[in-house]
């Protein structure tokens, strides 16, 4: 996946043009379907006396969930819709986000990575993951290495097209 | 600085000047961003700036902070807007907390 352009408007990017394999619609879809992987008990208002504000921690744990149920309608919205991926050759797509998908779409990508980092015990990453794995930490591994990897795409279209 | 770095506005209250003199006084809560070994270090210094609508140089510096000492200081607010801060950082998936300044 690499972002081609964004199109002219006259006041800035109001979206952003990916060129996609038909490998990485797949992964991409199946990173998703991951979402979501963080659970209300992850958020912390407060590292100190966490008593004292309980309401304020109940709120951010609400806020948490309904923004997860936000993202979850837009997932499928989004991806369920037909023509979001364009067919531009047997193996490649196009594909657009506006910069407000873009934005959701990398909380989604993130939550799915810190998600799974935490479903995996928290290991240190660098310099190298986990080498013992169960089938299913593989393929929470890989979710997390992979959402990554889109995170990186769509971080890098902000920063403009690479060297062709 | 990111092209779509707009800032998330905290809430506004009340009567101006009355607000802001209670804001003087009431600044004493942090804003504070604690490191953890998952979050891509070019995804924070994004968030930093997307929330707090800081260049890139500063959000940057902020996410140094945070990678090297475990923490960075991000904000002294009031507890409205520390808290809002909070809610926005945590919605990125960053660890943020907000902390009572003794």
């Amino acid at each position: 996946m690499k972002f081609i352009g964004s199109p002219k408007n006259g006041i800035g990017p109001a979206s952003f043009i990916f060129q996609i394999s038909k490998q990485e619609v797949e992964w991409l879809l199946g990173v998703l379907k991951f979402y979501p992987q963080l659970d209300s008990t992850y958020h912390h208002i407060t590292e100190g006396a966490a008593d004292e504000i309980k309401a304020e921690q109940k709120w951010l744990e609400e806020a948490m969930a309904q923004r997860r149920a936000e993202h979850l309608g837009k997932l499928e919205k989004f991806f369920s819709g037909p023509g979001r991926f364009r067919l531009e050759s047997p193996d490649q797509f196009r594909f657009t986000l506006t910069s407000e998908q873009m934005e959701w779409l990398l909380q989604v990508l993130n939550d799915v990575r810190v998600g799974c980092w935490v479903k995996l015990g928290r290991p240190e990453l660098e310099p190298s993951p986990p080498k013992k794995l169960s089938a299913h930490d593989a393929r929470t591994l890989s979710a997390l290495e992979l959402s990554g990897f889109f995170q990186m795409v769509l971080l890098g279209a902000y920063e403009g097209p690479g060297p062709v | 600085m990111s092209q779509t770095a707009v800032p998330i506005a905290p809430p506004k209250t009340g009567e101006k000047e009355k607000t802001e003199s209670r804001e003087l006084r009431d600044r004493g809560y942090l804003v504070i961003c604690w490191n953890d070994p998952v979050n891509l270090m070019v995804y924070v210094t994004h968030v930093f700036q997307t929330v707090f609508g800081w260049p890139k140089e500063r959000a940057e510096h902020h996410m140094m902070q945070v990678h090297q000492a475990g923490k960075s200081l991000l904000a002294r607010e009031t507890f409205e807007k520390a808290e809002h801060y909070v809610h926005q950082l945590q919605g990125y998936g960053l660890n943020a907390t907000m902390e009572r300044e003794e």
